[in-house]
């Protein structure tokens, strides 16, 4: 299971490369070769790779904004039901439509941004410390603390992320900053699996060595010079999970497990237009083109910045 | 080999032991007493107390913890506290339901996502690969329940091909299986096409093309082949995104599988069941994750010993 877990965190340096199997198979049959398509346009080329960062940036920076100051760019009060107006297409005066109380979708999205990134920022905060700290004693001290640590983790991952999510926020009960915590405390083994691979690689290198044989002491070797070597893979980790938080958040909500009160929320109000969906599409739609914008935009970035700390990992 | 076996085989024990204690003991610090639940809204403090004892609740935790593990290890997961039914014979008729629907999402995942990482790679850097890449992209970023809704919209509600919800029929099991399954294979198409790519730029890849091997020969025989080793062992994680998955989709659908179970048993705070439903789930997991394992070192020998 080590193995599919670094693959899947995309953690290519602990895998070793696969090598080559004999070559003499008997032929019997191929598969027809797919046509090749045509180059892509010359023009494309230096424009895709920059846009491919302007535009999530933005994205996120418009959402961001949202979420600190919804007041500001919200047409409606999202609270404001208008009886006037239910099930309204989306048109010139309720730009994404209105949902089954006559609450204005956009305005609702606005106000919605804040419970999403509050979740994609702060369960990467809670999983990144408490996975690092765990992937650091367990990769520096190794032995049976190594042991007891990556047991554990083993077993945690035994139960399938989003049913340990559902579990823990129920335990804790239902409010945001619980739901917060039981996603930041199942997003805990692969910070803490990147953290230890990475210190383990590190701590063999020569330089370790050297401050050790001039007597360096362990707590200066740990931070000063394993600890900043680490920071890259983790910030590539955490990026990339922010979606991932994100996504398991939002499917809290609209398992009707999450948060659980007022306040506008993407996953809860596209699991209220699930009951309306041959009557208004716009309201399942647009909170799910929401998330879907929020977590592409972050994933592109983590993948940038992937490929500026690690220049290997560049494939392709 | 046999060694490995054995060794592989008492971890996974230990790894389902650990996670049957770990979602225990959460569980047990659930707030809110379930007996008063199940006494309804109006007892009084004696039956409340009389609710308490039938259910075992009473017992220090210690005690419930051995009658329960006991419990486990012949069988019985306990009754539910609502229906009263045993919670494994509940579970049982309906883990082909998930089942079902886990197998030929994973079928979806598999085919999509091995036919779209080659096609990547074998184009690698023409317009059909960014397409592609795009694609993985999205489907790794969407959340499945909105995936869901959109493919409702289309071959339900407008084009009215397939049923929307409900189980039972091969019709309604498309969608779910669809709409998971898509989700599932971005990360299967990014290994595949990455693990092409490190194939491709093999020196025995170039011995081949020398020889004077044909280009289909080459990567069909030699190069995909060698590169569906590492990809096997996303299959695991697939699973269990899959599992995950299916607590979503299940309740999307309207499809009464296990997973829809444990949502609405968490609701009601029927503890019995939750407990029976991760257990499902997590051993379902483990084994698929062992046989990957174990699986992985007799298809590529170099890493058996």
């Amino acid at each position: 299971m080590d193995r599919a877990i670094d693959i899947a965190i995309g953690n290519v340096g602990a895998l070793e490369a696969p090598g080559s199997l004999p070559a003499s198979a008997p032929r019997k049959w191929t598969l027809p070769q797919l046509r090749r398509w045509p180059q892509r346009p010359a023009w494309l080329h230096g424009w895709a790779s920059e846009w491919a960062v302007l535009i999530p940036a933005l994205v996120v920076a418009v959402l961001v904004v949202c979420a600190a100051a919804p007041g500001l760019l919200a047409p409606f009060d999202p609270t404001d039901m208008d009886v006037e107006a239910i099930l309204q297409a989306p048109g010139a005066q309720h730009l994404l439509g209105t949902d089954q109380f006559g609450r204005d979708v956009l305005s609702l999205l606005i106000y919605g941004a804040r419970q999403s990134l509050l979740m994609g920022a702060f369960a990467v905060f809670i999983g990144g410390i408490l996975g690092g700290l765990i992937g650091l004693a367990s990769g520096y001290i190794g032995s049976y603390v190594d042991a007891v640590l990556m047991r554990a983790i083993d077993i945690k991952l035994a139960v399938p992320g989003i049913l340990l999510a559902i579990v823990v926020s129920t335990a804790l009960g239902a409010s945001l900053t619980n739901t917060i915590i039981a996603v930041g405390l199942i997003s805990v083994p692969r910070y803490a699996r990147v953290m230890r691979s990475q210190v383990i690689t590190i701590k063999n290198r020569p330089f370790v060595e050297a401050a050790r044989s001039i007597g360096t002491s362990q707590a200066a070797i740990l931070f000063k010079h394993i600890l900043p070597h680490c920071w890259s893979p983790m910030l590539v980790m955490a990026t990339l999970g922010v979606g991932s938080s994100i996504l398991i958040g939002s499917s809290l909500s609209f398992l009707g497990l999450g948060i659980i009160d007022d306040r506008p929320d993407w996953g809860f109000l596209l699991s209220q237009g699930r009951s309306y969906l041959s009557v208004a599409w716009w309201i399942a739609t647009f909170p799910g083109l929401a998330i879907t914008a929020l977590v592409v935009s972050v994933n592109l970035l983590g993948d940038e910045l992937r490929h500026h700390v690690d220049p290997q990992k560049r494939v392709g | 080999m046999l060694s490995y076996l054995i060794r592989r085989l008492l971890s996974s024990l230990v790894v389902i032991w650990g996670a049957t204690t770990l979602v225990f003991l959460i569980l047990y610090w659930l707030p809110g007493d379930p007996a008063v639940l199940v006494a309804g809204d109006n007892a009084t403090a004696e039956s409340i107390l009389l609710v308490q004892k039938q259910l075992g609740t009473d017992r220090p935790l210690a005690e419930q913890y051995i009658s329960y593990i006991s419990g486990v290890l012949h069988g019985d997961l306990g009754r539910s506290f609502t229906s009263k039914q045993p919670v494994f014979e509940r579970l049982w008729a309906q883990f082909p339901a998930t089942l079902s629907l886990t197998l030929l999402g994973c079928s979806v995942a598999i085919i999509s996502g091995v036919l779209l990482g080659v096609i990547s790679a074998v184009n690698r850097g023409r317009w059909i690969d960014q397409a592609i890449q795009s694609m993985t992209l999205f489907f790794t970023s969407m959340p499945s329940f909105w995936l869901g809704i959109i493919l409702i919209l289309i071959f339900s509600v407008t084009l009215q091909w397939l049923p929307a919800i409900g189980n039972g029929t091969f019709a309604q099991l498309i969608l779910p299986a669809a709409c998971l399954g898509f989700v599932a294979s971005g990360s299967l198409t990014r290994m595949v096409r990455n693990s092409m790519l490190d194939v491709l730029n093999e020196q025995f890849v170039t011995t081949l093309r020398a020889k004077g091997l044909l280009e289909p020969n080459v990567l069909y025989r030699h190069v995909l082949r060698n590169a569906l080793i590492p990809a096997i062992t996303l299959l695991g994680i697939l699973v269990g995104e899959l599992l995950s998955g299916s607590v979503v989709v299940e309740t999307l659908f309207a499809r009464q599988g296990v997973g829809r179970t444990l949502v609405e048993a968490i609701g009601v705070k029927d503890i019995p069941v939750v407990q029976g439903a991760i257990l499902f789930a997590s051993i379902f997991f483990v084994m698929i994750n062992t046989l990957v394992d174990i699986s992985y070192t007799w298809i590529d020998p170099r890493i058996r010993n």
